[in-house]
């Protein structure tokens, strides 16, 4: 870790959504490293507890809340219930994602596509909406949507998260140009594969070529979702991202440029 | 001169080396790095470029870690030398922002002499060129490098009469591309910024067509240009600290929104934003 006189997020007011997942869980740890007041979310109660026992126990500020986002009302009734609690809001990382059997396209029942566009870009616009109040409130906030981790070069086998993504993007970009004005800066923010179980579990039914792929990658390695993700995440939600609107990075390694290390559905199609 | 904003001492023990320093946004870059606790090494061809600089970073109290070099980034051998007297003065290269670009009058693609693509291609794509491979045996030994090139939403849309700058701009894009894959196994991030400032070469603008200037800034979603130190330098600073680490090979609009939204394109031909100097020796060093 570099050096640092004082961490980046000082007692910002930081709500993020979907902490089971490790992209969600790296981006909340981070920022509770970089001083800001977390509230970690999730449909799982114990797993929103968990993120924030693990932010408390590095010495951070934490809380956490059990919400299901897209039950009718729930996402207004969290951003208020924060800004009440915690006496505003000021930035918002939307890190939901469905996970769904890998099936080519031909086969994939349709319902996982409703499952991808709630549980991602449905989840993000009803936590906008929600958080928008709170963040104008401010004078101004940050938005970081999340997109899935297999990065944006993975195609087979998990065309529902790859259409979300789209969706995610466009969607960051529109907000972004409608919220620049008032100061809330909504980025998109797109990992490379991570460093998690999933992704070895995946290694092992072919280890030589994956490994072959990971070195293909400009970095050569995996993401770390506290160190890679959570540092990007952290970029756009300081000082640092004033400046950035309706933009997609890529905490990726350079795999935006290459073959995808993790595409499950490589070998189903 | 400029808003406030935190300073965390991120890049304490790092030695970087910016392009064009003297004005705009290469001087924000170099004051905001200088703040954050770099040693900085920057350039301008002119040495009485340097009289604000200087003043400022006395100021700093930061003159014993910076130092200024009469370089003209057309000249290779110039781009070498500013990137030894860094590692000669300091010891390492770890930041390289290329930031410098000579611009050309705005003509049109049928009349525009084949010495402003020339001009503008050397002061910008091969100056950065020349700078990066002269601070890669530097980064490769350290394992560690960040470099930053700058490109422009003239790249984007084809914007009337500047051919010459959208060429090079998109010719530093692909650069960065072929340059993250190349080097990213050496430790070295490479990242391109496409910023939208208040920068010296807007500055000029501006002075000249304050309506078109206006029109401009009304169509950034964020209704405005980015300050240099604040806004651009401090995005630069992201990619280039910790946060940074794993973003290579992109290209990254600091620009308050202005990449979303395609322009108008009615700029009015005859505005030359050098209007006024030396033709031969359009702003090499001292753009942007």
């Amino acid at each position: 870790m570099e050096h640092r006189e004082k961490p980046l997020l000082e007692k910002r007011i930081a709500v993020v959504t979907a902490v089971k997942g490790s992209l969600g869980e790296g981006i909340a740890r981070r920022f509770g490293r970089e001083g800001a007041v977390v509230v970690a979310v999730d449909a799982d109660r114990e797993a929103a507890k968990r993120c924030a026992a693990l932010i408390t126990d590095a010495g951070g500020t934490a809380i956490a809340r059990g919400a299901d986002i897209l039950a009718p009302g729930e996402a207004v009734r969290l951003c208020r219930e924060v800004a009440d609690e915690l006496g505003g809001l000021d930035i918002l990382v939307n890190a939901g994602q469905a996970t769904t059997p890998v099936a080519p396209l031909r086969d994939k029942d349709p319902d996982n596509f409703g499952r991808a566009f709630r549980e991602g870009p449905l989840a993000a616009i009803l936590m906008m909406q929600a958080a928008y109040p709170h963040l104008q409130a401010r004078g101004g906030g940050r938005i970081v949507n999340v997109g899935s981790f297999y990065g944006p070069t993975a195609n087979c086998g998990v065309v529902d998260a790859v259409a979300s993504d789209g969706a995610l993007a466009a969607l960051t970009r529109a907000a972004g140009v409608e919220w620049a004005r008032e100061n809330i800066l909504v980025n998109f923010l797109q990992a490379g594969a991570p460093d998690i179980p999933e992704f070895h579990a995946y290694r092992q039914a072919d280890r030589d070529a994956v490994d072959g792929l990971v070195a293909n990658l400009a970095l050569g390695r995996l993401a770390d979702p506290v160190e890679d993700v959570g540092g990007a995440a952290t970029f756009l939600a300081s000082d640092e991202g004033c400046f950035v609107v309706g933009h997609t990075i890529f905490a990726d390694g350079g795999q935006h440029l290459a073959a995808p290390a993790y595409d499950p559905g490589f070998k189903v199609v | 001169m400029t808003q406030q904003y935190e300073t965390y001492g991120r890049l304490r023990g790092r030695v970087a080396v910016v392009t064009g320093g003297t004005k705009g946004i290469g001087q924000g870059v170099v004051l905001r790095f200088l703040k954050e606790g770099a040693s900085v090494v920057y350039c301008s061809r002119n040495p009485s470029n340097n009289a604000e600089n200087a003043a400022l970073i006395e100021e700093l109290g930061a003159a014993q870690r910076s130092q200024f070099v009469a370089a003209d980034v057309g000249s290779k051998s110039d781009m070498q030398g500013l990137v030894a007297a860094a590692a000669e003065r300091f010891g390492r290269v770890d930041i390289l922002v290329n930031n410098a670009q000579g611009i050309a009058p705005l003509n049109p693609i049928q009349s525009k002499p084949d010495g402003d693509y020339s001009m503008t291609l050397a002061t910008g794509f091969f100056h950065s060129l020349w700078t990066s491979q002269a601070a890669l045996p530097h980064m490769q030994a350290q394992r560690y490098g960040r470099i930053i090139h700058m490109s422009s939403v003239w790249s984007l849309w084809g914007y009337r009469y500047g051919s010459d700058y959208a060429v090079t701009k998109g010719a530093l894009e692909s650069l960065t591309r072929s340059m993250a894959n190349e080097w990213g196994k050496f430790g070295v991030t490479v990242n391109c910024v496409r910023p939208a400032g208040d920068s010296f070469a807007y500055k000029q603008f501006k002075a000249q067509d304050i309506r078109t200037a206006a029109e401009s800034e009304a169509a950034i979603p964020m209704g405005r240009m980015g300050d240099c130190e604040v806004e651009i330098a401090g995005a630069i600073l992201g990619l280039v600290s910790e946060n940074g680490r794993f973003i290579t090979g992109q290209v990254l609009n600091v620009d308050g929104g202005l990449w979303a939204v395609p322009p108008n394109h009615e700029p009015a031909s005859d505005v030359d934003i050098h209007r006024g100097r030396a033709q031969a020796a359009v702003s090499v060093g001292e753009g942007n």
